[in-house]
Parts: C-alpha cells; structure tokens; sequence
C-alpha cells in the first residue's frame, strides 16, 4: 500500500474482508450468547428489567403510533373503496393490514428506533467506560449478564407490545369508521371477520419474535463493539438503528415469502 | 420496588396474552360460556370453504368451520362444523356450501333436501367412521363464479354449433326457393296485367264464363294468400326447421296459382279485395326481410333478391294502379 | 504465589504492543509499571486477569497459566484478583452497594444479608461509609475511584491491579489512594501492580518499580535503585523531560 489511496481492488478488499470480519464477531457473539443461556443465574435477575424497559416502556411509543395508524387506514380504506366496494370492506383492510402488516412492522420500526438505540447506547457506553471488562473481572460472563437478557426480553416483549398495538390500531380504526365514516358497528365487525384466520395472529406473532430478536442482537452488537469515547458510542447507536430498520423490512418480506 | 415491576411486566403480558387470544376467537365470531353442537359432512370436495367461514342456518350465522380434512380413503373431505348452543338439525338436512359474497368468501349453509331437491347432494356411504354424538350430513357445493362461467361458455359452444348447422340448412338451396317463388310471383303479376289488357279488348266475347272465373280467380288468390300467411308465419315464429320443406310446397302452390291464374283467364269480381290482402301479406314479408328479422336476414345481403322483390313491388304498385285507374277494365266483368 | 509473565507478545492489527515481555510480581509486594502513554501499561494488567490473551508467551498467575483456563477456572481465579479500573468502571445503572456486592453475589454461599454486611465493610475501607444508596454520577472522582477500589477489594482477592488510580485527582485525594493502596498491603497482605504516570505517587507506595519500554521491562529496581538510575529514557520519564529521551534514543 503506498500512501492513503487506495486502489479499486484494494478498496474492495478491505470492504470485503471488514464485512466477513464483521460476520464473524456476528457469529462468535450468538454462539458466545447461547453459551451463556446456561447462566441462568446471571441473566434470570436481569430478565425483568430488561421486560419493563424493552417491553413494557415501549408500549406507549407503540400505542400512540397504532392509534394513529388505525385512524389513517380506515380513512385511507373508505376513500380507496370509495364507488362500487361495500364499505365494510373498511373492516376488513383494516383488521387484515393493521394484524399481519402495519401493527408488526411500525412498531417493530419505533421499537428498533427505541430500543436499539438504547440497548446499544447503554451496551456502548458499558463497553468504552470499560464497565463490561469490569463484569468480567469480576466473573460476570458479560454476554450472559447484558447481551441475554435483553435479547430474551426483546424476543418475549416484542410479541406482547405488536399484540397491543396492533389491537389498539384496529380499535382506533373502528372508531374511525364510526365517528368520520359513518359506517355501523355491525358492518365494520363484519369485514372484519369475513377474511380473518386465526393464522394472521400467529403471523404477527412470529414476524415480532423476530423483530424483536433482531432488533436486541444488532443493538448488542453494535454497542458490544463499540470504540472510542462518546462518538463511537453514537456510531453504534445510529449503525444500530439502520440496521436493525432494514433487517425488520428484509425480514418482513422474508416470513411473507416463507409463510404465505 | 422489585414487586412492582414484577407486577408491570406481569400485567402488560397477561393483557397481551388475553388480547390475542380473545381477539382471535372474537374475530371467528367464537362465543364462549355456551355449548357447542358438532356436525360434520362428507363431501367429494368443498369448493373454496376454509376453515373459520360461517355456518349459517335460513341466513342466520350459528357457527364457523371447525376443520376441513380429507378421509384417509382420499375419496371423500369431511369438513367439521361447530355450531354455538345445542342444535338438533332435521332429518333430511344437507349442507350447501356456496359463496358468501362476490369476494372470495364461503359460507356453508344447514338446509332440507327438499328445499333444493334439485341439487345432487353426497350421500354419506354407510361404512364412514362416525364420532360418538356427531350427525354426519351429506352435502352439495354450488358451483362458484368459474365454473358458471365454464358452463356458460359450454352452452354458448352448443348454440354456435346449432347456428352452424342451422346455417348450412339455410344455405343457398333456400334462398333459391325464396327467389324462384318470388320470380313466379312476379310472373303471376305479369299474367295479372296481360289478362287485364286482353279483357279490355276481348271483354264481351267472354261474359258468360265470368261468374265462374270470377270465383275461380278468387278461390285461387285464396290459395295464394294462404301461402303468403304460412311464410309471414313461419317467419314470425321462428320455426326455422320446417321452412325448409315449407318453402317448397309454398313455392310450388304459387307456382300453380301463377298457371291457374292464365287458365282462369276471366273477369275478376271480388279480387281487388283479395289482391288487396295478399299484396298486403307479401308487402308485410318483404318488411320483414328488409328488417331483417328472423333469420332470413341475410337474405337481404342478397341484392339481386332485393332488387327483384322490389320490382316486384313496383308492379303490383302498377297493377293496382291500373285497377284502380280502370276499374270498369277488371270491375265490369262482374257487374255485367 | 505470584504473578509472572513469560516472552509475551501481543499486538493489535500493526501495532506491536507487547514484545516478549518477561515480568514477575512477587507474593506481598506492591510493583508499580511506569512508562510512556500508549507503551502498553494496561495491557499487562488486562493479560494478568484474562481479559486479553497473548499472542504468545504464558501469563502465570497464581501458578496457572491464564490463557489455558476454560471459563469456570477463569471466573475462580478472578475471585482472587480485584482490577481497579483507569474510571472505576462503576456500574451507573447501580447504586454503591449493589456496585460493590456485585462480585460477591458471585461468590456461593453468600447470603444477602454477609454480602451487606461486607459491602459496608469495603466501604468503610476506603472511607465511604453513608455513600451505599447514591450512584456513581453523583460522587466525585475520588469517591468513584474509592468505590471502584471497594468493589474491588470486596471479594477479598490475593492480588490487586491498579490501572492510573490516581490520574486526575487533586494532591490530596492522591495521597489519600495512595495511603489506601499501602493499607490494603499491609492490611490485607494483598500483592499490587499499579499502573501509574505520577511518580511521587510510585515512591510513596512502591516496593518495586519497572518502567515498560517498546514492549519490554526497561528497567526495574526497587525504589531506591530507579531513583538512583542513570538510564537517560527513566531520567527523562522521572524528571518530565523529553530532551533525555531524545537523547537516549
């Protein structure tokens, strides 16, 4: 190498070899975390911190976008319908969108923001302030006391907050439809249930398992590999956030490839 | 401070778990605290019924589609209906399944045979396995959009092929007859006329047969009127098969009349009349052509045809003229 | 027992830190490394607790060899060393107590109630007794270092590693670490490594010095004998002045 410049082909070198390096430490840190799922006693008291934080704060993000997501499809629905579709079919865009759509994926979205942000924020915060190699001097396997617990709480409160929202956003569209669309209760219900399965819960379910897995693991990672001071601290924190965003739409169209 | 967090998750997931899980059994249209009555049908197919479509009975939804399997022997799908409360369904009740509305979704609906004896329902074989307490119905699917559109295309086929046929028999053969009955028309025209002018010369040699020719003449524009009104008939009802023989016999009565008519060659007491309404018989045919009603209409592409039963016209137009011009030419033979 | 450190190499990506470095710390005593910033200071003391492994070369501490020790072994032998980091490294999501019983909540068969009762103790050791509920963004820097050396001192280890205790903090608080970290030998019998820039501190605590040069043992000696040393590289590092350095160079 002379210099600082880089040829194409040694750019693309280095790219390359960064992303497999990258890849690895992916690797070597899911493989490190399910290790450590056996330190129950490490993670176990850490778990329902992590569930009030992951979870349970983020319910109110999660609602207040639901509330405004089901307003906009309903009205959104009624004015795509608009000529020679019934409306009840208002319920049915609804219930269909709001349950295997937009309830999973917004809030995976705001929750990636959120959450991500944070779990890599405080992780690389921990990680520049050398409070992780304190962990671990003082025999803490820290993989098992930051990176399980709130990966476990991610893949377990994600599911509750998307249920919540979701339901709310289908409540909120219900309302909309009453108050600004005049349509009956009867008929909102009504396409509401006519395409609804059973299957379209578990759909969610599964998708926010999984965004909820993704979201938690990529804020580890990120904040785990932290360097510097403060600024490498919000490296990670927006790397985090864009990644973690992008990883939820990939895979959305993933589990609508694999399970539709 | 450990209790209350305790307490947060807790309730946060229990509301969660409740959402989902009444939700979803709220959006089946599921109701709880009350029996439920199972019924199953065995059917060759179900058509597009999933599980979770209604069941409805006189229009009223009672349940959902349980379960939509296919037997073990792989000849017969049994769908398992759960009804809410407890039903005891009629003897003769089958289940119809059918579309719902015009989006996708099927219902199956509890009714008697002999509401819709027409369908052919499945029968239950009697070597099915039954479920302790379970009716097992049999059942008809209505055919969906599709397959009406399948049928539909399959009668159009049938017509088109009838119209083939139907085309072939109305083929030149006929259009020929029609032309030579009219051509004989116009002879008889013509025969009309040279008869009028040789009366008016020859009129007094030959008053003592004009009783006779008048009454002749009559009885034969009878016969032709007669059949004039069988093809202004068979035109009108349509009854394209027998036009065919029809037309022959109509073409060689007429062309007897022509040859009557010479033969009768005397006066003509009464036959404006009878002119009259057989001109009026074959006027209305001919409208009936240039309208193309029926389907002798593409006779009217014929325009030699046309042309000729338009001159046709023209000299019966001149015939009754000159009837009406001189009448004591034709009229006097009967008054003397 | 001791700590001993055997041709160890370790270099991150081009950066050559550690260049067959051979070092021994002896049972009891406390040694302080000195040495220029970046000269790779910390990372001795990161290989002594495991947190970093050689690239080769063997880290004994305690007669076992660090780098073959599986994770349990690892956790076991770090109940025996307490590492006072550069910041404390306090846990800020904590309070001083559960930041000082975090390593003893390691420790089976410790109930609640011995490891409060140790907390206070450690407290009490370096003078922050009253301090158990506050968090570390409320203390000053001294009560911070004071509390990451509490924590570290909690599990009652055999060695100590100290990393810059007492960078950024006014003569006084100085005095006062380093008054601490004699007491925890004397006390305690605790072996010490102490990473420092500031010499006056090394004399006050030191029984031995050795000064880390391009990733080797420079010189050591007890006090006396650095301060007694013609080395121009240690004169210029003990005296702050780079023109011996040059010079040595």
């Amino acid at each position: 190498m002379n210099g600082f410049v880089l040829t194409p082909v040694e750019y693309v070198g280095r790219w390359s070899i960064n992303r497999v390096r990258s890849l690895g430490k992916a690797g070597y840190l899911t493989t490190g975390a399910l290790r450590a799922l056996r330190n129950v006693e490490i993670w176990g008291p850490r778990l329902l911190t992590q569930m009030v934080s992951v979870g349970v704060a983020s319910v109110p993000i999660a609602v207040f976008i639901a509330v405004f997501t089901g307003i906009v499809l309903a009205l959104q629905a009624s004015y795509t319908l608009t000529g020679a579709v019934p409306m009840y079919l208002v319920g049915s865009m609804v219930g269909k969108s709001m349950i295997t759509e937009l309830g999973p994926v917004l809030t995976g979205l705001a929750l990636a923001g959120r959450v991500g942000a944070s779990t890599a924020a405080e992780v690389g915060t921990m990680r520049v302030t050398e409070q992780i190699d304190a962990l671990e001097t003082l025999a803490y396997d820290p993989l098992a006391y930051l990176v399980v617990p709130r990966v476990l709480a991610g893949v377990l409160m994600f599911p509750v907050v998307i249920v919540l929202a979701s339901a709310v956003g289908v409540l909120t569209g219900w309302a909309a439809s009453l108050t600004l669309l005049d349509m009956s209760s009867a008929e909102f219900v009504r396409g509401l249930r006519l395409f609804f399965v059973p299957f379209d819960v578990q759909f969610a379910v599964i998708k926010s398992l999984s965004f909820g897995l993704i979201v938690t693991s990529v804020g580890c990672f990120y904040g785990f590999h932290a360097k510097g001071g403060a600024g490498g601290v919000g490296v990670a924190a927006t790397r985090a956030v864009v990644v973690s965003s992008v990883l939820i739409l990939v895979l959305d169209a993933f589990w609508a490839v694999v399970l539709l | 401070m450990k209790g209350r967090k305790e307490l947060l998750v807790g309730s946060v997931v229990l509301l969660a778990i409740l959402t989902a899980v009444f939700g979803t059994f709220w959006l089946q249209g599921r109701r709880f605290g009350s029996t439920e009555t199972e019924v199953h049908v065995l059917m060759r197919d179900v058509g597009q019924l999933s599980v979770g479509n209604t069941v409805t009975f006189r229009g009223v939804s009672i349940g959902r589609v349980g379960d939509i399997t296919v037997e073990d022997s792989g000849v017969a799908v049994r769908i398992q209906l759960l009804l809410d409360g407890d039903w005891i369904l009629d003897d003769d009740a089958v289940v119809v399944l059918a579309p719902a509305s015009m989006f996708g979704d099927w219902q199956a609906e509890i009714v008697t045979r002999s509401r819709f004896p027409q369908y052919d329902y499945s029968e239950v074989p009697p070597d099915v396995e039954l479920v302790e307490g379970v009716r097992v119905l049999g059942g008809y699917v209505l055919p969906d959009l599709s397959r009406l559109t399948a049928v539909a295309d399959e009668v159009a086929q049938n017509v088109a092929s009838l119209t083939d046929r139907f085309d072939q028999a109305f083929g030149q053969e006929t259009a020929d007859q029609i032309t030579r009955a009219i051509t004989n028309m116009e002879e008889f025209t013509a025969t009309l006329r040279r008869l009028a002018d040789e009366q008016s010369v020859q009129f007094l040699g030959i008053a003592d047969d004009v009783q006779s020719a008048t009454s002749e003449i009559a009885s034969v524009l009878a016969t032709a009127r007669g059949s004039l009104e069988r093809i202004d008939a068979l035109l009108a009802s349509g009854d394209l098969d027998s036009i065919l023989v029809n037309t022959k016999i109509i073409t060689a009565e007429l062309s007897g009349v022509s040859g009557d008519i010479s033969a009768a060659s005397q006066s003509l007491s009464g036959t404006l009349t009878l002119a009259d309404s057989t001109f009026l018989s074959l006027n209305r045919i001919t409208t009936r052509l240039e309208n193309g009603e029926g389907s002798l209409g593409r006779l009217i592409s014929d325009t030699l045809l046309a042309s000729r039963v338009e001159r046709l016209v023209e000299e019966l137009n001149l015939l009754m003229e000159d009837l009406r011009a001189n009448p004591q030419k034709y009229v006097r033979l009967s008054i003397f | 027992m001791s700590i001993l450190l055997k041709d160890v190499h370790r270099a991150f990506g081009q950066n050559h830190v550690l260049r067959g470095l051979d070092l021994e710390v002896l049972d009891g005593e406390t040694l302080s490394i000195i040495g220029f910033s970046g000269a790779g200071k910390s990372v001795i003391l990161k290989h002594m607790v495991g947190l970093l492994r050689p690239d080769s070369g063997d880290v004994i501490v305690d007669g076992r060899n660090v780098s073959e020790l599986d994770v349990g072994e690892l956790n076991e032998l770090r109940r025996d060393i307490g590492y006072v980091f550069q910041f404390a490294a306090l846990f800020d999501s904590m309070n001083i107590a559960e930041n000082v019983a975090m390593g003893l909540r390691r420790m089976p068969d410790m109930y609640d109630d011995e490891i409060m009762a140790r907390v206070s103790e450690c407290l009490a050791l370096v003078d922050l007794e009253g301090t158990e509920d506050r968090y570390p963004s409320e203390l000053s820097g001294g009560m911070v270092k004071r509390a990451g050396l509490a924590r570290a001192i909690a599990t009652k280890p055999k060695y100590l590693l100290y990393d810059e205790p007492t960078t950024g903090l006014d003569p006084v608080t100085v005095t006062v670490i380093d008054r601490l970290i004699v007491r925890m030998k004397e006390e305690l019998g605790v072996t010490g490594v102490v990473i420092t820039h500031d010499i006056a501190s090394a004399y006050r605590i030191s029984d031995r010095i050795v000064m880390l040069h391009e990733g080797r043992i420079r010189t050591s000696g007890t006090v006396d004998v650095i301060k007694e040393s013609r080395d121009p590289l240690l004169r210029s590092f003990l005296e702050g002045r780079p023109e011996l350095a040059e010079r040595a160079s």
